[in-house]
């Protein structure tokens, strides 16, 4: 199946990434085709150059190893604009993205899953 | 097939981007064969106000969604009970917000593929 | 029929709205803060089936006996997502 997990709000004030993070390992664990779209705030997860105290999870790593599995990172580009991140500060594996994008991800996918705001 | 999809914005229009962002996604459906529809509920029902002026903080205007909706013909809808939780009064035709009562709500919301809270 | 996603706390009003709008053949899955909803009665908000994201729930600070719904872990919440073919949440 393709499944498309959409996050909306920023890493590690809340825990959306770390859950989008599960599911999108659980699902590709069973052999679906996954993609992590990053809208609004959560944008600002694709940073590679965040950097947490030591013994955190470094959010933007977590989501490269997953791309590096093969994992899609789709992020909003009006949304990284907005936020002042630029192609060059986001992991490998990840791509800006926008609405026409995510429409065709909402049609084309087999299930669509939304960590509200 | 299309596809049903209702994006829901509970969120207040003055302080939060929410409700902009429900329509702007939305809007953004229409190079798919998707059908798009926008829920106000909660707080966000305040936008149907004429009074309501995010704009007059410097913020974002919510206006400025209407000439979309019109384009686009998107359905409109909100929650009646909470229209009448916050005394949302004016309300401006320009949306052309349908009211749905919360008892048929769960009826309402399973006619969608996806309803995506924002 | 739908996977219905809760992730806010027994405070939250649109929660309520998505639990009491959660059809019989329904699943409804507790994550995140959602899994407070299990201190609730939910039966007397919906028949949907129910659901309580284990790893959520004890790092919560609950045990397993103390879930009144199924605790489910990753590649369950995965089933479920297999077999609802629609969302609201």
């Amino acid at each position: 199946m393709k499944i498309t997990i959409q996050v909306m709000v920023q890493p590690y004030t809340y825990q959306d990434l770390d859950t989008a993070i599960k599911i999108a390992e659980a699902a590709l664990k069973k052999g679906h085709e996954v993609t992590i779209f990053l809208f609004c705030d959560s944008a600002i997860a694709a940073n590679k150059n965040m950097k947490p105290v030591r013994g955190d999870r470094n959010i933007s790593q977590l989501l490269k190893e997953l791309a590096d599995k093969g994992v899609k990172v789709e992020i909003c580009g009006i949304c990284m604009d907005y936020r002042g991140i630029t192609t060059d500060m986001i992991i490998d594996g990840s791509n800006p993205s926008g609405l026409p994008e995510l429409a065709e991800l909402i049609y084309t996918s087999d299930r669509f899953i939304s960590l509200m705001a | 097939m299309e596809k049903k999809v209702l994006f829901v914005v509970y969120q207040s229009p003055v302080g939060s981007i929410w409700v902009n962002e429900g329509f702007r996604t939305a809007f953004g459906m229409y190079g798919e064969d998707i059908e798009p529809s926008v829920m106000l509920i909660d707080a966000a029902t305040v936008a149907l106000s004429k009074d309501t002026s995010p704009e007059s903080l410097g913020l974002l205007p919510i206006k400025i969604v209407q000439r979309f909706i019109k384009r686009y013909e998107t359905p409109v809808y909100a929650l009646k009970e909470d229209i009448e939780k916050y005394k949302v009064k004016n309300i401006d035709e320009n949306f052309g917000a349908q009211f749905i009562k919360k008892d048929n709500l769960s009826d309402f919301f399973h006619q969608f593929d996806l309803v995506i809270f924002m | 029929m739908a996977l219905v996603l809760i992730k806010y706390g027994i405070n939250n009003p649109v929660e309520k709205l998505k639990i009491e709008s959660a059809k019989d053949n329904d699943s409804v899955v507790l994550i995140q803060d959602g899994v407070y909803w299990n201190l609730q009665d939910l039966s007397s908000l919906t028949k949907a089936n129910i659901y309580i994201l284990k790893e959520d729930f004890l790092a919560r600070g609950y045990k397993e006996d103390e879930a009144n719904h199924k605790l489910i872990d990753y590649d369950g919440f995965i089933e479920l997502v297999e077999k609802e073919e629609k969302f609201i949440g």
